[in-house]
């Protein structure tokens, strides 16, 4: 795998996937990950959950494809709503609102509605290319990766996410322990045990983490949507004024592009970061480096600008563990592998090397997608601005009705729709009490395929534990591990030490937390 | 006490039964070093020391404007629940269409303050009709067609 390599296997992934079929799959794709985005409560991760068992009759290139469509498409959408409605569609179109929606109010909303989508554009395109150029050199690094290594980095995956979900660190490890606990439910593969299936047989086969994320995302926001429907209030701002971005808001945009689209990159990378602390850091960099930053909170096009490229650059950043290591970091990856297992996939170095055509296909309908997001997303704006006429009650329900038609339709029965009731219920009262949702998912994904790595690296060395601290690379990453499980716990005790100092010192006043 | 602790506390619970749950597990007696047993009570003794430790760390109250303290309608999160369950126990009885359009109406009446009786109905039939035959027809993924074929 050497740098002219990559081109040529570029070139024959865009010779796979510019067929019309192909084509017509990353569209839709890019226009219903575009809806989604829009419409509130459904991310990314929801939708190709939903879209799962509608796309078991497809090729597994059409299907991935057209996921690749939906995950930048519904980082783009997001922004539609933060500048328009003041409500983000995603966690991670959070900020785009601080400055959207004042843009809005001033009359720029159709400036900000398009340095949202050409910095999206931009973000994707860069951390697709990025993604081409480091996934091969990751690839070749894990090839020489044993089960000691895989179990290191996965436990990784979920201590970074752990460590970074959330402002609570308790929270974040419950959750993530949650998730680990459904996935040991049903037969154990190595020895046949049953395991927490308390005599249903409907259990035998494991709560499948697909059904996990529509449960706690859908039907979890369903029941939050009835306890707070008709308590809250929405400000809504109609488009005025040109689509256009005027030559100062250029000059002023393209800086924040950059900024946002490696910012964006380097966090989507890494485990359990994800998009939302990518736009979270973009904008403060936007707070330190723009032009415009006294007028940022108050209508800067830089605080609309970079974030917007970062989330969408996390994106692309995502994909490179998912596919050069196989290991999720994101709800929304993680569900993508459930994918790859679906078809029978295993991403990581294997893949490239087996499925050639499938990786190099997907990674050119990136390229291909956000494209389609510039061409069709800046003329059709208006029309997803319609989207938000749908009333909320039968939006609501509508989502319901799909994801208990999304269970159904995979199993077949009706005890699975109680299960993702149930599922629902967990993730109401989560959301209810602020636990993170996205490592309860990230968790049900990694609880098998952690424990089959631990085993195996037991069996390997037999029986002898050590063997995950004599590897060089895997006692580098267990030291990865440790850290980031004593430093936020170090930092809960002195945060916990210094309040009780001040408290003790007679200065009752705000603690920051 | 603040009602993160008795979250807490909840969750401390929800460890003793997952160990619980663990023990019911048939330890194997092949040559595995690792059984079936050792992760689930790794992760139960994980839980019970994550419910302490929230217990003494709850973090800050949400503040008093956070959607995390509005006072929740618990009459239509309750109203939505019956709803979903009896979808559930009569779905296969009454058929795809038939349910679904129960399902979308009345969980539309639920969340919505004012009432679009005519304008849900049309919506709710229209569109689990269109669903079913999506499915049935052009996904080929079986749907229960209850007594009325439909």
């Amino acid at each position: 795998m050497f740098g002219g390599d990559i081109w040529a296997n570029l070139v024959s992934g865009f010779g796979v996937v510019l067929t019309p079929q192909h084509l017509f799959f990353v569209m839709l794709g890019v226009v219903i990950g575009t809806a989604i985005g829009v419409l509130p409560g459904i991310g990314p991760s929801l939708t190709i959950s939903l879209l799962l068992p509608v796309t078991f009759g497809l090729e597994p290139i059409s299907a991935f494809v057209m996921f690749g469509g939906i995950f930048y498409g519904a980082m783009y959408g997001g922004s539609t709503t933060s500048i328009l409605v003041n409500t983000p569609g995603e966690s991670s179109s959070v900020v785009t609102a601080i400055d959207g929606f004042q843009m809005a109010k001033k009359g720029r909303g159709g400036a900000a509605l398009a340095t949202a989508a050409i910095g999206s554009f931009f973000a994707g395109t860069f951390a697709t290319l990025m993604l081409m150029l480091m996934a091969p050199l990751l690839v070749r690094f894990a090839l020489q990766f044993g089960a000691p290594e895989y179990f290191a980095l996965m436990l990784l995956a979920l201590s970074a996410v752990t460590g970074l979900a959330g402002q609570s660190a308790p929270k974040a490890f419950f959750a993530t322990l949650l998730g680990l606990g459904l996935g040991m439910v049903g037969i154990d593969l190595q020895t046949g045990q049953a395991r927490f299936t308390f005599g249903n047989l409907n259990l035998l086969g494991g709560i499948d983490p697909v059904m996990v994320a529509i449960g706690l995302f859908a039907v979890g926001e369903v029941f939050w949507a009835a306890g707070t429907l008709k308590r809250t209030f929405e400000e809504t701002v109609t488009l005025r004024g040109s689509l256009l971005m005027n030559r100062e808001e250029w000059q002023r945009s393209w800086p924040a592009w950059v900024r946002g689209s490696v910012i964006g990159f380097i966090v989507g990378v890494l485990p359990g970061a994800g998009a939302t602390i990518a736009s979270f850091l973009s904008y403060n960099a936007e707070q330190r480096f723009a032009k415009g930053k006294a007028e940022l909170g108050k209508g800067a096009i830089e605080g609309v600008a970079g974030p917007e490229a970062a989330n969408n650059a996390s994106a692309g950043g995502a994909l490179v563990p998912l596919l050069a290591l196989g290991i999720p970091g994101s709800a929304t990856t993680a569900v993508m592998l459930v994918a790859f297992q679906i078809y029978g996939l295993r991403p990581g170095p294997l893949l490239f090397q087996q499925q050639a055509d499938l990786v190099w296909g997907l990674i050119a309908s990136l390229y291909i997608a956000n494209l389609a997001l510039l061409v069709l997303n800046l003329p059709m704006v208006r029309m997803w601005i319609k989207l938000l006429d749908v009333p909320k009650p039968m939006l609501y329900t509508g989502i319901l009705t799909f994801s208990l038609l999304g269970v159904y339709a995979d199993t077949q029965n009706t005890f699975s729709m109680v299960l993702l009731l149930l599922l629902g219920l967990l993730g109401f009262l989560l959301r209810r009490y602020d636990f993170p949702l996205a490592p309860v998912v990230l968790g049900a994904v990694l609880g098998p395929l952690i424990e089959q790595e631990f085993r195996r690296s037991l069996a390997i060395s037999v029986s002898d534990y050590s063997v995950f601290f004599t590897r060089p690379l895997a006692l580098v990453l267990m030291m990865l591990v440790m850290m980031s499980f004593l430093v936020p716990l170090f930092n809960a005790i002195w945060k916990a030490s210094r309040r009780r100092a001040s408290v003790a010192a007679g200065t009752v006043g705000e603690i920051e937390d | 006490m603040r009602a993160i602790r008795w979250v807490a506390l909840a969750i401390v619970l929800v460890g003793v039964f997952y160990l619980w749950g663990a023990l019911q597990i048939r330890e194997s007696t092949t040559y595995a070093a690792v059984g079936p047993r050792f992760m689930p009570n790794a992760i139960g003794i994980g839980i019970i020391l994550s419910g302490i430790w929230l217990f003494a760390f709850p973090g800050a109250s949400p503040a008093p404007d956070s959607p995390l303290s509005v006072s929740l309608d618990w009459l239509s999160i309750g109203l939505m629940l019956g709803v979903v369950a009896a979808y559930i126990a009569i779905f296969r009885m009454v058929g795809y269409v038939l349910a679904t359009t129960l399902l979308l109406w009345g969980g539309a009446q639920i969340l919505g303050e004012r009432r679009h009786l005519m304008r849900d109905g049309v919506i709710a039939v229209v569109l689990s009709a269109t669903i079913y035959y999506a499915f049935s027809q052009l996904l080929r993924i079986n749907l229960p067609p209850g007594p009325l074929g439909f």
